[in-house]
């Protein structure tokens, strides 16, 4: 592989810290190292506790880092700040779990995409107004929705806008925070499939974060499976679930099937 | 007879906007000693038909049904009554059943006094084996403690245990599991078993997760859009379903497809909750909808103890 | 009608008559007063201190002047009065409310430690004393009476951020890239600025109290111009045998006060209410 990987964490310590007089806490996650190449999926699975959301939320950069390093696009993530963060966010589309409390109750749908774009410097005018037709019609959500709000969504509906806000500005990694783990079995099946859809058509690298890892099995190229702060399984997602390294993985895997 | 037997129940809700119609026809015969899952997505009326098993409906709803009994008694009028006496309720998170402030042994305590009356040494000995019997390790420790101090999987055993000590044999599990890992959900899952083969108890699983189903249940019954469409053993639903509805939320999970192909999900959504539905509730969203899928309530098709609601013959499956 | 019995309760419809009237009078007051030049000051020296009757219906004062007229036209003073110091409060505190609750940290702990330092005085107390530092007269009553409330519009408004500021759609406009002002503008402002502003409405009525009480100290508007705390003060000297000078104006500070209490808690009622309807 030529390019860099789009995602390269390297021995990432993450440590909450406890009271004054109290002893230093185990990590919440402890020394993890992935790479996430370009056009592929990684998806991260643990439980509570496991520390994916930690990871997650430093990726993200709402958490501080003890030691090592992150790596977006070749460059070091972690030293950027204020400003240069601030616009350098735009390259990461970001997803949560539940779209009626990510997406702004008051605004209206085509605020919330417009969003955005005015804050990145685009201004208002007929070439906005056709972007977000644009990223509306991608995600399978018909015109008339521009003037609704959240709450007349249905659950999948939210989410989809959801989605389309991360597209927004167009950027080359997608990370999704359990985005199907709110919705019925039937959602989920037509969000993934969007997903699969819009990774082709837009060259996306997506992390996928969730606790469910059927779901995660299905789409992902690459697998990461967390437990207790440690990365206990990392590579590609048929050796995996193949020949799963721990007992763990394989007692998470065989939930369901008598 | 079945312990639990329901045949065409119906809740509505009335609002300034119409009547909402939670539960349309759902039946139900669950038997002494079983596990019966009752699986559904969003708005099928898993949930509220529940309730109504317990007297819990809101205020205003209305309820009718052609049979709705509890061990030969009549629930129509005061489901309410067995409530906390032979009817037991397991939600979904457990942080929200036990009272933040107060002992884990103070609450086992206020239960147990409400059903027998003991000294109060054997109510703490009676609260320590209802604990252990759910699996706890250390009965004395949860007893001291506070519900924050205690995971997820440890909340929701004592749940259980308070339900065990209002001496119920019937419990609603609603979503047990959904709020804790699958690690945790599973030996909850098998807890529920044990004691179900320990004190003949009964249980009502509602969920809307496949797994759990398969997991732990005898039988099955599936809801769509407040009407039971499917019924039959776990087995026979889940390999073999009859109605096109559990043939298509089958094979929308994700492990249904290979790995990187397109899930097949279904099409459309479901019924409003005011609309009123002629004939099949599923008739608009069905691959193999004839003209008179809506136009006629589908009549019952049988093979031995699986039954579901169809308008296309057995053999079509 | 009944909607709003339904909404408020009787005694809350009843109290939101009253401030409406209290709105309204204060409004038309040259055309509703019986003498409306007596109202603004002028002497009526011959009709001195009679009790209520028909040409007077209140009585008058210690000019002749009749006191239903007088209070019509205190009416105007006292409503200014009010939503002037409250919209000082909110002036002062709701931008250092915003700041503390958004930035956190230092900046907040600064602000509130500030808040607290005029928190720490009983606020009539503490009015009284600006006042009196600041001197009699219509604009000193109102900074003094502002300086010591806007401590709980700030305390009110931080409140009201810190939990906006945890929103889960707070937090996705900054992953989106979205920048401080604008988040501040777009989602934090309009969120905080409605329950605030309906509490300062409601805030109006203890304001004017707080006013009052001011001028009966002889802290507050000059006469001429009609005061009801100042002519509650200048009727102490003829009570008990007067009784009307002082009570009538009193009275009415009474009423009004309790009618804005009243209001407020009805409405707060309904709020909470309506929030347990919908839980």
């Amino acid at each position: 592989m030529s390019s860099d990987p789009i995602l390269d964490v390297d021995t990432l310590v993450i440590r909450y810290r406890a009271g004054l007089f109290a002893a230093r806490p185990k990590p919440a996650v402890n020394g993890a190292s992935f790479r996430l190449e370009k056009g592929e999926t990684l998806g991260i699975v643990g439980e509570s506790g496991s520390g994916k959301t930690s990871l997650l939320r430093a990726i993200l950069r709402l958490l501080p880092v003890e030691s090592g390093s992150i790596r977006l696009g070749g460059q070091d993530w972690l030293a950027l700040k204020g400003e240069a963060l601030r616009q350098h966010r735009q390259r990461i589309g970001v997803v949560s779990q539940n779209p009626f409390l990510s997406l702004s109750p008051r605004l209206t749908i085509e605020d919330i995409l417009a969003e955005p774009m005015l804050a990145a410097g685009a201004r208002p005018g007929s070439a906005m107004r056709d972007r977000i037709a644009g990223l509306l019609s991608d995600c399978g959500l018909p015109a008339d929705f521009l003037g609704r709000r959240a709450r007349e969504l249905s659950g999948g509906q939210a989410q989809r806008v959801a989605i389309a806000r991360a597209l927004a500005l167009e950027p080359g990694l997608l990370i999704l925070d359990e985005p199907t783990s709110a919705l019925d079995v039937s959602v989920q099946a037509q969000i993934l499939n969007l997903l699969s859809d819009l990774k082709e058509s837009r060259s996306l690298s997506i992390l996928f974060v969730t606790h469910n890892l059927k779901v995660v099995a299905h789409i992902s190229d690459t697998l990461l499976v967390m437990r207790r702060g440690d990365v206990i399984e990392f590579g590609r997602t048929e050796d995996v679930i193949h020949a799963p390294a721990q007992a763990y993985t394989r007692e998470l895997l065989s939930f369901g099937r008598k | 007879m079945p312990l639990l037997d329901i045949r065409n129940l119906s809740v509505s809700i009335p609002t300034p906007d119409g009547d909402v119609h939670a539960v349309r026809a759902v039946s139900l015969e669950i038997e002494r000693g079983e596990i019966h899952g009752v699986i559904g997505e969003s708005g099928c009326g898993k949930t509220m038909t529940g309730m109504a098993v317990l007297g819990l409906v809101p205020k205003g709803a209305r309820i009718a049904a052609d049979r709705f009994h509890f061990d030969g008694e009549d629930l129509s009028d005061h489901a309410g009554r067995l409530r906390g006496r032979r009817i037991g309720l397991i939600s979904q998170d457990p942080a929200a059943a036990l009272n933040p402030v107060l002992s884990i042994a103070r609450q086992m305590d206020d239960v147990i006094r409400a059903h027998r009356s003991l000294p109060r040494k054997a109510r703490r000995a009676e609260a320590a084996a209802l604990l252990a019997a759910t699996g706890l390790p250390d009965p004395e420790k949860v007893l001291k403690s506070y519900p924050h101090q205690l995971s997820g999987g440890m909340q929701q055993r004592v749940v259980i245990a308070q339900a065990l000590a209002t001496g119920a044999d019937f419990l609603i599990a609603d979503e047990p599991t959904t709020a804790l890992d699958v690690s945790v959900g599973a030996q909850v899952l098998d807890l529920l078993r044990r004691l179900v083969a320990e004190r003949g108890l009964t249980v009502l699983m509602i969920t809307h997760d496949m797994d759990v189903i398969a997991e732990a249940c005898d039988r099955a019954t599936v809801l769509y859009a407040g009407r039971s469409v499917e019924t039959g053993p776990v087995a026979g639903v889940l390999k073999q379903p009859g109605h096109p509805y559990t043939r298509a939320l089958l094979a929308a999970l994700p492990d249904a497809a290979p790995p990187g192909a397109r899930l097949a999900a279904i099409d459309g959504s479901i019924p409003a909750p005011r609309s009123v539905i002629t004939g099949c509730a599923f008739a608009a969203r069905c691959p193999q909808a004839m003209p008179l899928c809506s136009a006629e309530p589908p009549p019952e098709r049988r093979r031995d103890a699986h039954r579901w609601l169809c308008h296309l013959p057995e053999d079509a499956a | 009608m009944t909607r709003l019995v339904q909404r408020l309760g009787w005694p809350g419809t009843l109290a939101l008559a009253i401030v409406v009237l209290f709105v309204a009078v204060a409004l038309l007051a040259p055309w509703i007063a019986p003498y409306p030049a007596q109202g603004a000051g002028t002497p009526n020296v011959l009709a001195k201190l009679s009790p209520p009757s028909a040409g007077y219906w209140l009585g008058t004062d210690h000019l002749g002047r009749d006191i239903l007229s007088r209070i019509i036209y205190g009416t105007r003073v006292s409503l200014t009065n009010g939503m002037l110091i409250v919209a000082f409060s909110l002036l002062i505190g709701l931008p250092v409310g915003l700041a503390a609750g958004y930035f956190g940290g230092w900046v907040d702990e600064a602000l509130m430690r500030g808040t607290d330092i005029f928190l720490a005085f009983p606020a009539l107390l503490l009015a009284v004393l600006m006042a009196a530092a600041l001197g009699p007269g219509f604009l000193n009553s109102i900074i003094a009476v502002a300086v010591t409330w806007w401590p709980w519009y700030a305390r009110l408004a931080r409140a009201e951020v810190l939990v906006l500021r945890g929103q889960p759609y707070v937090e996705a406009a900054r992953l989106a890239g979205v920048s401080h002002p604008r988040i501040i503008l777009r989602h934090i402002l309009p969120a905080t600025g409605r329950p605030l502003t309906v509490q300062a409405a409601l805030d109006v009525g203890p304001a004017l109290l707080t006013a009052a009480a001011l001028s009966f100290l002889g802290l507050g508007v000059l006469p001429p111009t009609a005061d009801w705390g100042q002519m509650v003060d200048a009727g102490r000297k003829f009570f008990p045998d007067r009784w009307w000078y002082s009570a009538m104006p009193g009275l009415t500070i009474f009423i009004v006060a309790l009618a804005f209490s009243v209001l407020g808690d009805a409405l707060r009622d309904r709020r909470q209410g309506a929030r347990h309807a919908s839980a």
